[in-house]
């Protein structure tokens, strides 16, 4: 029975010992962010929307403009999960699914979805 | 043993999480002149009295979401770009705070292009697609330069003058190469008449005109009227152009590199132009994936000539790292210490600094 303790807190104590040093690396949210980003397999997304007309914009160039987006909520648009806007009357918007979304929160910019 | 492991890595996070002290520096030597010109006492630096290290800081535009403002002052950084905000009052407040720490006074930059407008929430302006005539093009900028100016910002990062913009469809003017070219000299002029410092953009063309989205490094063959909306804003006294990270070759040549690391299109520009020469934001992967360490990017960035680099982090501390390695670069020799003063004395005189060296 003491045995089993000793054991289980040196398992916990390792695995508090691993995640310290995974975070000097890189920290935790972000390898979350990571984790999150390599399971879902499908392409990210963004689309800029200005007066009824939609474009699909460069991920790279997509996560700086949604970083200034004020807001984001769920669409309602096949293919698309969130509609990131700064004012939500006017129609200039992008449209983004959530694999965009994880793509720009993994590169460190910060995207309210 | 394994609890010692763990002491010690918690006492490395807790150093890795620590705030940046930096001291607020003493040393600047600022002077009133005596004879006011046009009834205004002119604020004088001797450029001496800044180390080094300050010197670089100053050629450094940051983001606004880094915290530690009173570190941003203290380091003497030289400029910050401003996240959206929801009112006009969350902008003036949001400036003011900023400015009141600043020891030199603080670039406070946007993006305001028309489509992308950040003002949004509280005042619509017209995309560069639906402005048909130079005279609207000069009543925009005027506008656009007098809300900027109400706010406290010093330089917007506009017009783009790419002849054309097949990514948003929105953020270029349309028309011939005279007519953008027109447009861009009365919307620059309607900015700098508020004193808006405006920014052609992104030398030298073609940088909206991306043919495969998902390459992360561009490529563009260009021919001379890409680069007319340039030369007619430097003749028409822009106050700075925003260089790209497109490869490019034809008319202009960025020998097989990033734009803005290219030292002959850079320095070419340079003995064109008195203005300043801003990067757009290095941490675009248009430029990191050249480079597989970023301290040698960082390196390349000054020793091509570049007056302000974009850098929009959140963290100071990155801040911090890059302003050391330059620091270390110059004092190696490799960038040269010359070239740094002429840029920060280009960056004062924008900021109404007399500076004497």
């Amino acid at each position: 029975m003491m045995m089993k303790l000793i054991k289980a807190v040196n398992i916990s104590l390792f695995v508090i010992a691993l995640l310290l040093a995974i975070n000097l690396i890189q920290p935790i949210s972000n390898l979350t962010g990571n984790i999150i980003y390599i399971l879902d397999f499908s392409n990210p997304k963004c689309y800029f929307s200005y007066a009824g007309e939609s474009n699909p914009i460069p991920i790279d160039m997509c996560c700086h403009e949604l970083e200034q987006q004020l807001a984001c909520e769920s669409a309602e648009l096949k293919g698309f999960d969130f509609r990131c806007y700064i004012s939500k009357t006017s129609d200039v918007y992008y449209l983004i699914n959530s694999k965009a979304s994880n793509y720009c929160k993994k590169e460190g910019y910060d995207v309210k979805t | 043993m394994l609890i010692a492991i763990i002491a010690i890595l918690f006492l490395m996070n807790l150093e890795k999480a620590k705030p940046l002290e930096i001291k607020e520096p003493d040393n600047i030597l600022f002077e009133k002149s005596a004879y006011p010109v046009f009834n205004r006492s002119i604020n004088i630096l001797y450029l001496d009295s800044l180390t080094l290290r300050q010197k670089i800081a100053q050629m450094i535009i940051t983001s606004d979401r880094i915290d530690d403002k009173e570190a941003l002052a203290n380091l003497l950084i030289g400029g910050v770009y401003i996240d959206t905000k929801a009112t006009k009052q969350e902008y003036i407040d949001s400036i003011n705070n900023i400015q009141d720490n600043a020891i030199i006074p603080f670039f406070i930059t946007t993006d305001m292009e028309g489509c992308i407008n950040p003002f949004s929430s509280f005042q619509d302006f017209p995309a560069f697609k639906d402005i048909k005539t130079a005279k609207e093009a000069f009543s925009t900028g005027y506008e656009e330069g007098r809300l900027l100016k109400e706010l406290g910002f010093s330089i917007n990062f506009a017009p783009v003058v790419d002849l054309e913009d097949t990514i948003w469809k929105c953020r270029s003017f349309l028309g011939t190469p005279q007519e953008i070219s027109e447009k861009a000299i009365a919307y620059i002029n309607g900015l700098q008449e508020n004193g808006i410092i405006a920014t052609a953009k992104h030398y030298p063309g073609k940088t909206l005109d991306v043919n495969d989205p998902h390459s992360h490094l561009v490529y563009a063959s260009l021919d001379r009227n890409d680069l007319l909306p340039f030369e007619s804003s430097i003749k028409d006294n822009v106050s700075a152009i925003m260089i790209s990270h497109i490869i490019v070759n034809g008319s202009a040549d960025s020998e097989s590199r990033p734009s803005v690391v290219s030292k002959n299109l850079v320095i070419d520009l340079k003995n064109r132009f008195s203005g300043l020469i801003i990067t757009d934001d290095i941490n675009m992967h248009g430029l990191t994936n050249f480079y597989s360490n970023k301290e040698q990017m960082y390196i390349d960035l000054f020793k091509a000539g570049n007056d302000i680099i974009l850098y929009l982090n959140t963290n100071i501390k990155n801040v911090e790292y890059l302003i050391s390695v330059v620091e270390n670069a110059v004092k190696n020799g490799e960038i040269s210490e010359e070239k740094i003063d002429d840029s920060v004395a280009r960056i004062l005189g924008a900021k109404g600094i007399l500076v004497i060296r």
